[in-house]
């Protein structure tokens, strides 16, 4: 409990009449002085009354429009205040900012003022999370204040929420044929045949030279002749992710690039063959050359490690001038700095030069194309039968149809899943008879791979832009008949 | 905390409102005018009267509690000295000012009460001192630590009302 200015005025009078008492050595004025002190604690024993009263009666909600948002993104929290009956107790609630968190809207513009005799309030503000991570809001602070005006409380009520800040990432994702979405899940392929395994396929009568052990003992019962249960084959065959990082791949809105896609799809993949223990492997693709080679391996720091490998991944660089704002994960910036590094004879150079002699980002570079080159090495290095799941955009299909039909060399099987550059591009749906005519171009390319022998090719982008292309074109059909 | 919300911390209303209640006048303010342009013009004549006129007038510039503080000042010519009689009916005039703060609250009655009851009970609190101590300013500093320490149990209370004390709470939180 805090004495407001009111309180001190009136005990400043008090203390003047103790003072005139104290100088003229009266004792009347101090008969003043106890009506003042009288008076003030009278209502400082309301007041504890009514905020006893107050603190019984309200609820105070603090609600984030979503509970899971985007880093930068804004997101609204609402302040509500409502008590069952009006008291004299006036109320100022405000809602502090959680550590980390950002508003542009003035502390006032988050503070509710419940008024004696209001009964309900609200104010609604936005807030921005720079970071992800999970965060708590704080509870909101809530003063009373008496309905004289002579003593303030502070404290803190209402339950925090908790809101789950992401970084940004690709939404809705659409994996699919000709605008048709598939179900099946990334990485799963069939085996062509039946055998030893653990998915149950058919069961069929015995026949002489079956294993006992595979007998069904409840269909035998059943149908009263021995049966036996087949099994889907497991295969030990290798999958290989390529993913393809240039810069071409990094088309879209940030979070939710051509590449960002590429990868969720990827760690999609990963996630299926971990959960089959199956061999995987990992090339990705830059600009110039191959700058990953994580051979087929079934040990779960493979997965691990590729899973790693996917989330660093940034587009490469076409050029290697240097701008302001680069990275040491791209090539052209860490040969940079090692360059300017090499020149100088300072401690911090030698302490920091042998860091940047291991950045050079390419295992291996490539005077031809870097995407056919990669398969190429993929296939001197793999023996046996290799699945390449192929991760790139449809910009140059000239460069795509060699490096698949390369893939598809010695019985292997390749799926191939395009990223049309129009989902992606700012402004690439502004027209949308164009974005169909795009959309075709890119549909003939795709359903051109798929019909190459041991070829699935797929569509990868955001559904929402696809199925809007084809909606718009379904109605303006529609309206031309 | 905004200007606005600690004008209304300091007034419990906005401002103008604040400045309208001194103006308005209750019907427990306009006794206590009349109580003490009577009392003062029959303790002290004239002179009382024009005392009793510069109180009321203080009551309309300011308010209620300036008044009584005023009154208490004007007091010490008016009755250089005090009777009983005279003192007890000045000073109820007085405190009728006092009392009328409280009349527009929302729990009048309980209000006023309480205050009578505080009045009552730190009046003997002086009564009593003056007859056990000697001097003014040994009579004002017990004075003043007795109401301190009141002040400080109403507010103990209000925090473990509150549910603000913990056992493990420091002393830190007066």
């Amino acid at each position: 409990m805090r004495p407001t200015h009111r309180a001190w005025l009136v005990s400043g009078l008090g203390a003047v009449l103790i003072a005139v008492a104290v100088l003229t050595d009266r004792f009347l004025p101090l008969l003043g002085a106890g009506g003042l002190a009288a008076w003030l604690l009278t209502g400082q024993y309301m007041a504890t009354r009514s905020f006893r009263a107050t603190d019984d009666q309200v609820a105070i909600t603090l609600t984030p429009a979503h509970t899971q948002v985007a880093t930068d993104r804004e997101t609204l929290i609402t302040l509500r205040v409502e008590r069952t009956r009006p008291t004299t107790t006036t109320l100022d609630v405000t809602a502090p900012l959680p550590v980390g968190a950002h508003s542009e809207v003035e502390p006032a513009d988050r503070t509710v003022t419940l008024d004696s005799g209001e009964q309900s309030a609200e104010t609604t503000f936005p807030l921005t999370f720079p970071v992800a991570g999970e965060y708590t809001l704080p509870q909101p602070t809530v003063t009373f204040t008496d309905e004289h005006g002579l003593v303030t409380e502070e404290l803190l009520r209402g339950d925090p929420p908790s809101i789950v800040v992401e970084p940004p990432r690709p939404h809705n994702v659409h994996v699919g044929q000709a605008g048709e979405e598939i179900v099946a899940a990334f990485g799963e392929y069939d085996a062509g045949r039946r055998g030893a395994g653990l998915t149950p396929e058919e069961i069929r009568q015995y026949v002489p030279g079956d294993a006992t052990a595979r007998i069904d003992w409840k269909a035998t019962a059943r149908l009263n002749e021995l049966h036996v249960r087949e099994f889907e084959a497991e295969t030990d065959r290798q999958t290989v992710i390529m993913v393809d990082h240039r810069a071409a791949m990094n088309v879209g809105p940030p979070g939710e690039t051509m590449l960002d896609y590429a990868r969720e799809i990827a760690l999609g993949v990963t996630w299926t063959i971990d959960a089959t223990d199956g061999p995987l492997g990992l090339y990705t693709v830059g600009d110039a050359g191959l700058t990953t080679e994580q051979t087929p391996a079934t040990a779960p720091e493979q997965y691990t490690a590729i899973r790693a490998t996917l989330h660093s991944l940034s587009p490469t660089e076409t050029t290697s001038d240097s701008t302001a704002d680069e990275h040491l994960a791209r090539p052209a910036a860490a040969r940079h700095l090692r360059e300017r590094l090499a020149e100088e004879e300072s401690a911090f150079a030698r302490t920091l030069t042998p860091f940047f002699e291991a950045t050079e980002p390419y295992v291996q570079r490539f005077e031809q194309d870097a995407l056919f080159g990669a398969v190429e090495r993929e296939l001197t290095q793999l023996g046996g039968s290799v699945w390449t799941v192929l991760l790139t955009d449809d910009s140059q299909p000239n460069r795509v149809r060699e490096a698949v039909r390369l893939a598809t060399q010695q019985d292997n099987y390749v799926i191939v899943l395009l990223l049309p550059e129009v989902l992606f591009e700012p402004g690439g749906l502004g027209d949308l008879a164009t974005a169909y005519e795009r959309y075709a171009e890119f549909e003939e390319f795709r359903q051109e791979l798929d019909r190459l022998p041991r070829v699935s090719a797929f569509e990868v982008g955001p559904g929402d832009r696809i199925e809007a292309i084809l909606t718009a074109r379904r109605q303006a059909e529609q309206t031309y008949e | 905390m905004s200007n606005d919300t600690q004008l209304r911390a300091m007034a419990g209303a906005t401002a103008e409102d604040y400045f309208l209640s001194r103006q308005r006048l209750t019907p427990l303010d306009v006794i206590a005018i009349v109580a003490t342009l009577v009392v003062f013009t029959a303790v002290s004549g004239p002179m009382g009267g024009l005392a009793g006129l510069a109180i009321v007038g203080v009551r309309y510039v300011t308010d209620e509690l300036v008044a009584v503080a005023v009154g208490q000042i004007v007091l010490l010519g008016v009755l250089p000295t005090p009777t009983l009689l005279p003192l007890l009916l000045t000073e109820a005039a007085l405190l009728l000012f006092l009392v009328s703060g409280f009349w527009e609250t929302r729990h009048r009655t309980a209000t006023i009460t309480l205050c009578t009851l505080w009045l009552v009970a730190l009046g003997l609190v002086l009564v009593g001192l003056q007859a056990w101590l000697n001097t003014i300013w040994q009579i004002a500093s017990v004075f003043v630590v007795v109401v301190l320490l009141i002040a400080y149990t109403i507010h103990r209370y209000e925090r473990v009302m509150l549910g603000l004390v913990t056992e493990t709470d420091g002393e830190g939180d007066a």
